[in-house]
């Protein structure tokens, strides 16, 4: 049985009603649409010429408007201008925030477990290396979970420290588990015909971190903690900007510690982004694993790509430059 | 739908844009895709790496290439299997 799919135009369309209806909402509040300068006829008095005298005995500018009320009038409608984006943005932050935690993430949890019953799966043979291979591996983690106690994990919760506003997630899975390492490093030697050992370097996400924001701080919050990360005295090594991506959205970055050059990662997440990453991981898990076939690969991408029409882009996102 | 398939070039730290690590095509038809790498048995076997790079994962850079190009890299793969390269 396939997926049950939900509609894609689902919750765009619910977030998209209740924008244009917010939209429609604050442009009542604001007046029309044309600029403060443009010379507009108002209920509380008449556009003017210049150098006229109005009652109040003061003289007038081109396109002023007199009084009574004339001035507090129109500086309430500049400033709603000027509020207006952020209202409309705030309105479909919370629009879409709700839809996904009350409507979509449910239904995708459901739709996934009615997947995994119909699709059930004999558990993944691990990944098979030779001895010597396995001997460099198993060392090499042990060395990288050494890294990672003292070193990273305490830099990272101090940085975390530094700011309330969004906080580290995820943290126990910041060590990849060994099999999952050795997966990998089977790979390399097979299709890049790299050693155990040079596998092992190549590896970026052995150690990793999620630093979750709000979506109204998050491209802020984002620059400050690639500066705290500097500060730190981790080198940045790379910087990928996904928020455009149809399967996956955030920005993930690979981190060097100088003292041994031990490479980490850092993802930087809204709460909707991480639960989503988190709900597609399985599909993932499945779709690197052989014995997927090539129409549930079409099912299984169809779903990551469908999870993530919900997940709405933080105000400026797109615009964080990948590195390098 | 008549067959697509895509090259990419490997790229990790250990390799350039001239020199890849590896090949990966994505193969797509009715059926739906598969992603595969040529290994150093001399097949081509599934590799996830396409999935894990949408993913955000930087393990490794991938290029679009030519089949021209794809079929270079094979060939130096083969070459150096079989120690002529």
């Amino acid at each position: 049985m396939e997926i049950d799919r939900l509609r894609d135009d689902d919750a765009p369309l619910v977030v998209a009603d209740s924008a244009a209806a917010d939209v429609a909402g604050a442009a009542d509040a604001a007046g029309p649409a044309d600029g403060p300068d443009a010379a507009e006829v108002t209920e509380a008095g008449e556009v003017t010429e210049a150098g006229e005298v109005t009652e109040a005995g003061e003289v007038t500018e081109p396109g002023e408007v007199t009084e009574p009320g004339g001035y507090d009038e129109r500086d309430e409608r500049a400033a709603a201008r000027a509020e207006y984006p952020a209202k409309v943005e705030a309105e479909y932050l919370h629009a879409a925030r709700e839809y996904w935690r009350t409507t979509a993430h449910p239904a995708f949890e459901a739709e996934w477990t009615g997947y995994v019953e119909d699709h059930p799966r004999p558990p993944k043979a691990p990944a098979s290396v030779d001895e010597a291979a396995a001997d460099t591996v198993r060392l090499g983690c042990r060395e990288i979970r050494e890294t990672e106690d003292k070193i990273v994990t305490p830099a990272m919760l101090r940085i975390e420290a530094e700011d309330p506003d969004r906080h580290l997630t995820g943290l126990e899975f910041r060590c990849k588990g060994e099999g999952r390492i050795m997966e990998k490093v089977a790979h390399d030697m097979q299709y890049k015909g790299r050693t155990a050992g040079e596998a092992l370097a190549n590896l970026k996400d052995a150690i990793r971190y999620t630093l979750q924001y709000v979506e109204e701080h998050y491209t802020e919050g984002v620059y400050a903690d690639v500066d705290r990360l500097k500060a730190a005295d981790f080198e940045l090594v790379e910087l990928r900007n996904s928020w455009e991506g149809e399967q996956y959205k955030g920005i993930n970055s690979r981190w060097r510690v100088p003292e041994n050059e031990q490479l980490f990662e850092v993802q930087f997440h809204t709460e909707i982004s991480f639960e989503a990453k988190q709900l597609t991981h399985p599909a993932y898990e499945r779709l690197r694993d052989p014995v997927t076939t090539k129409a549930e690969q079409e099912d299984l991408t169809d779903f990551q790509r469908r999870v993530n029409l919900y997940v709405p882009s933080p105000e400026g996102a797109l615009g964080i430059p990948d590195y390098p | 739908m008549p067959t697509k398939i895509t090259y990419y070039a490997i790229v990790d730290d250990f390799s350039s844009k001239d020199e890849p690590a590896g090949v990966l095509r994505r193969i797509e038809d009715d059926e739906g895709r598969d992603d595969q790498a040529f290994g150093r048995d001399l097949k081509w076997g599934h590799s996830p790496l396409l999935y894990s790079y949408e993913r955000g994962n930087m393990d490794n850079q991938l290029y679009e290439i030519s089949e021209d190009e794809a079929n270079q890299i094979v060939e130096r793969i083969r070459r150096t299997v079989s120690g002529e390269g």
